[in-house]
């Protein structure tokens, strides 16, 4: 069951059977805190997918510190999305939500494959995705592009790696993908690939060395 | 005027580079130039203040592409903004420093009018737009023996010519942390260097606590500073219990690259292995003593300034790889170089005493050799051994490093070639070194080295000849066996046969039909056409330093 609360601080809270969606004392410093725990990533990527949204504190103070970073924010449960929407209106004006099931339709959402296409990072939301653990574990897994399925799905959403989604893909099912998986590739198949394009692929193999 | 330097190494190789810094600003006043390096040289920003850095993340990069919590694109999109943004620079000129296939495709990727150094193109192939850094591939790096120093090649590669000095200022930190860590000194203060990036080529605690235990015994007033950065603390800790232990007065200094830069400019000797911090001295006044050991290669990489000294252990492997460990039993190299020796030669840098250098070059002979560092009159850095050897060994050093250069230079395509000028610069070299040559011992040695080039020419004719055959299947195995016969023979006489001989193994594992691949073939007999012309070109100098040697008879 979903409730509503005030914490110490005032600030209105979420609360499902015993869990608490954010701090029951003050919810701004720990989403202040969360925000600073995870500076570091923060600040390389251009694009964040946050992996369920809470009450909203944690997204009101990512759009506060970074309000020129791409977000994209994973959340299932409507009366969550709800509340957290009626508390920031401004902030989640213009954050898209997305709640697919299907993961090849979380891949195919175009604010996703916004954010797939230049940098980014993975944040969870601890206390929101406790609420479908397996379903976020899964989400994750497929947004890193680590395992061979989800690598499929990313090509295709990749502009440099679309030409490479049919082709047959020399790796082990449960082997986690690093980037000797294209070592099969001639040359005639990376031809096609930009001077930009190209150059990075042959430099990031070096490294690999 | 924008232009970009790559040096995609260590700390070590950036500092390197100082001297092509220097003549590229000498040269464009106005430039911008840029540097992109690893992440690790960003401690050199507050000393380049003049130089726009770009960093390459490369720890981040290698997490990214192997930590499997990282998105698998993370370390594509990472490169590929870095190259984007270093092409929205619109660089007149790029300038790659770093011999690997990394360096090579990042460079090949970015947009600049002029390139120079290793470039890998879309087709897999490389090029090097300078003959001194087409050298620096094929020769010096198949382990020639009369090499140039690197910071020749760079500078000589780009069209420049190095100078021989090369300042850089100190920064307010780095001053307060030098003053911090000196305090109030009385007598010498001695700075050690002694932890390098590979173990190979560290002096043993055992043999630096002797050697400064003498040292101590000699000035008793003396400071030792253990120099190192803040990663290094530990094991420098170790290092100086081990050194208290045999009564030495060592204190640690932990600091940064510009209190590094202060404590030199302010201290009376450093003794150093094959560091960044030796080639950081190379701007500043301090008397240096290098140990040169494990895979250090003093003659690429020994401090690019004149009248330091190098000290290197007379053992057959040195300089071994470093690509690979240690291959002797016990560390000879280290074991070989008495600390007595060390202590001897840091007290004449300490007191200025050139002649008893000598004395010790002379008595430690069989075990150690002693080389001070010059610049020749050719405009080139080189380490001079302080006890002479052989005198013909020693015209041919010199001599084989102006065929080089003249060969490099393209002046044998030159209507009028620098010859004469360079046998005179070459004659007074030899005559004027720490162990000059009289002009008759000169002539003798002319002499036996023409009659040598004469034959090396030769054998270059017969060797192309033999060459040739390679190409017909019927005479391939026959041709092959004789010309890698010559070619070992000839290793003494002509350094370039080193390369061919690498070349040639390849050649071994060729097809059933006998024929060796006609791109290596190719490369063979380019190399081949090299060492006719350098033949010719040495002649020619060989005749005209006679020709001079004759003309006070």
């Amino acid at each position: 069951m979903m409730e509503e609360f005030y914490a110490k601080s005032g600030d209105r809270i979420l609360r499902i059977g015993e869990k608490y969606l954010c701090s029951a004392v003050d919810p701004r410093t720990e989403a202040e805190r969360w925000v600073a725990g995870h500076r570091a990533k923060v600040h390389k990527a251009k694009g964040l997918l946050i992996l369920g949204l809470g009450a909203g504190y944690h997204i009101a103070q990512l759009r506060k510190q970074y309000p020129s970073k791409k977000i994209v924010i994973f959340e299932q449960n409507e009366r969550c999305i709800q509340f957290a929407e009626r508390l920031f209106p401004i902030e989640l004006f213009d954050v898209p939500i997305v709640s697919e099931n299907l993961f090849d339709k979380v891949i195919a959402d175009p604010a996703v494959k916004a954010v797939l296409s230049s940098r980014y990072t993975i944040l969870r939301h601890a206390p929101s995705a406790a609420l479908n653990e397996p379903w976020y574990d899964v989400l994750e897994k497929e947004l890193l592009g680590r395992s061979l399925t989800s690598l499929r799905s990313q090509l295709g959403v990749q502009s440099t790696f679309k030409a490479f989604e049919g082709t047959p893909l020399l790796w082990g099912e449960s082997t986690p993908i690093d980037w000797r998986i294209f070592d099969h590739l001639n040359d005639g198949q990376l031809a096609e690939r930009s001077d930009l394009d190209f150059f990075v692929l042959k430099a990031l193999r070096e490294l690999i060395k | 005027m924008k232009i970009l330097v790559v040096s995609l190494l260590r700390v070590g190789d950036v500092l390197l580079a100082l001297p092509l810094f220097a003549a590229l600003k000498r040269a464009h006043p106005e430039a911008e130039i840029h540097l992109l390096c690893n992440d690790s040289a960003g401690g050199l920003q507050p000393l380049l203040p003049d130089i726009h850095f770009h960093l390459f993340e490369r720890k981040e990069i290698q997490q990214g592409l192997g930590e499997y919590q990282r998105p698998f694109f993370d370390s594509y999109y990472l490169v590929k903004e870095l190259i984007t943004e270093l092409s929205a620079l619109k660089f007149d000129r790029v300038i790659n420093l770093t011999q690997n296939r990394l360096s090579g495709y990042i460079c090949g990727a970015i947009t600049a009018t002029d390139k120079a150094g290793l470039v890998m193109s879309r087709n897999g192939s490389a090029s090097f737009g300078s003959t001194w850094f087409s050298y620096l591939n094929d020769y010096v790096a198949a382990g020639g023996k009369e090499v140039f120093h690197y910071s020749d090649i760079f500078s000589y590669g780009t069209g420049y010519t190095p100078p021989n000095e090369v300042n850089l200022p100190e920064v307010a930190t780095g001053v307060a942390e030098a003053e911090r860590i000196l305090g109030n000194s009385a007598g010498p203060v001695i700075l050690i260097q002694a932890l390098t990036s590979d173990e190979k080529k560290n002096w043993s605690s055992k043999l630096w606590a002797e050697a400064l235990g003498l040292l101590q015994l000699k000035f008793p007033a003396a400071r030792f500073l253990l120099l190192g950065a803040p990663f290094e603390e530990d094991r420098l800790t170790q290092l100086r219990e081990a050194v208290l232990t045999a009564g030495v007065r060592a204190e640690l200094a932990i600091c940064s690259l510009p209190g590094a830069l202060s404590l030199l400019r302010r201290a009376d000797l450093l003794l150093t292995g094959d560091t960044s911090i030796k080639h950081l001295a190379s701007v500043t006044n301090i008397p240096v003593v290098e140990l040169c050991l494990g895979s250090s290669d003093f003659r690429k990489t020994g401090i690019y300034r004149k009248g330091n000294v190098i000290v290197q252990s007379k053992v057959p492997c040195a300089p071994c790889s470093h690509l690979s460990a240690c291959e002797q039993a016990q560390h000879l190299c280290a074991e070989r170089l008495s600390p007595a020796a060390v202590a001897l030669v840091a007290t004449s840098c300490l007191t200025r005493d050139w002649n008893s250098l000598k004395v010790v070059a002379e008595e430690f002979g069989p075990e150690i050799e002693i080389f001070r560092t010059q610049f020749s009159q050719s405009g080139y850095w080189l380490a001079e051994p302080v006890v002479g050897t052989n005198a013909t060994a020693t015209v041919k050093r010199h001599l084989e490093k102006s065929t080089w250069k003249l060969m490099l230079e393209r002046e044998h395509l030159r209507p009028l070639g620098e010859f004469g000028s360079e046998a005179r610069r070459l004659k007074e070299m030899v005559g004027q070194g720490l162990n000059p040559l009289k002009d008759s011992v000169l002539r003798e040695c002319l002499r036996q080295l023409e009659s040598e080039a004469r034959l090396t020419e030769s054998r270059a004719v017969e060797l192309i000849r033999k060459g040739r055959q390679l190409g017909s299947q019927h005479e391939a195995r026959a041709a092959l066996r004789d010309l890698t016969e010559m070619l070992h023979q000839e290793c003494e006489r002509d350094d370039s046969n080193r390369l061919l001989l690498s070349y040639l193994a390849s050649f071994q594992a060729h097809g059933p039909t006998g024929v060796p691949d006609l791109s290596r073939l190719r490369q063979v007999m380019k190399i081949l056409e090299d060492v006719k012309c350098k033949s010719a070109i040495r002649m020619k100098l060989i005749r005209s330093m006679q020709s001079q040697a004759m003309e006070k008879v």
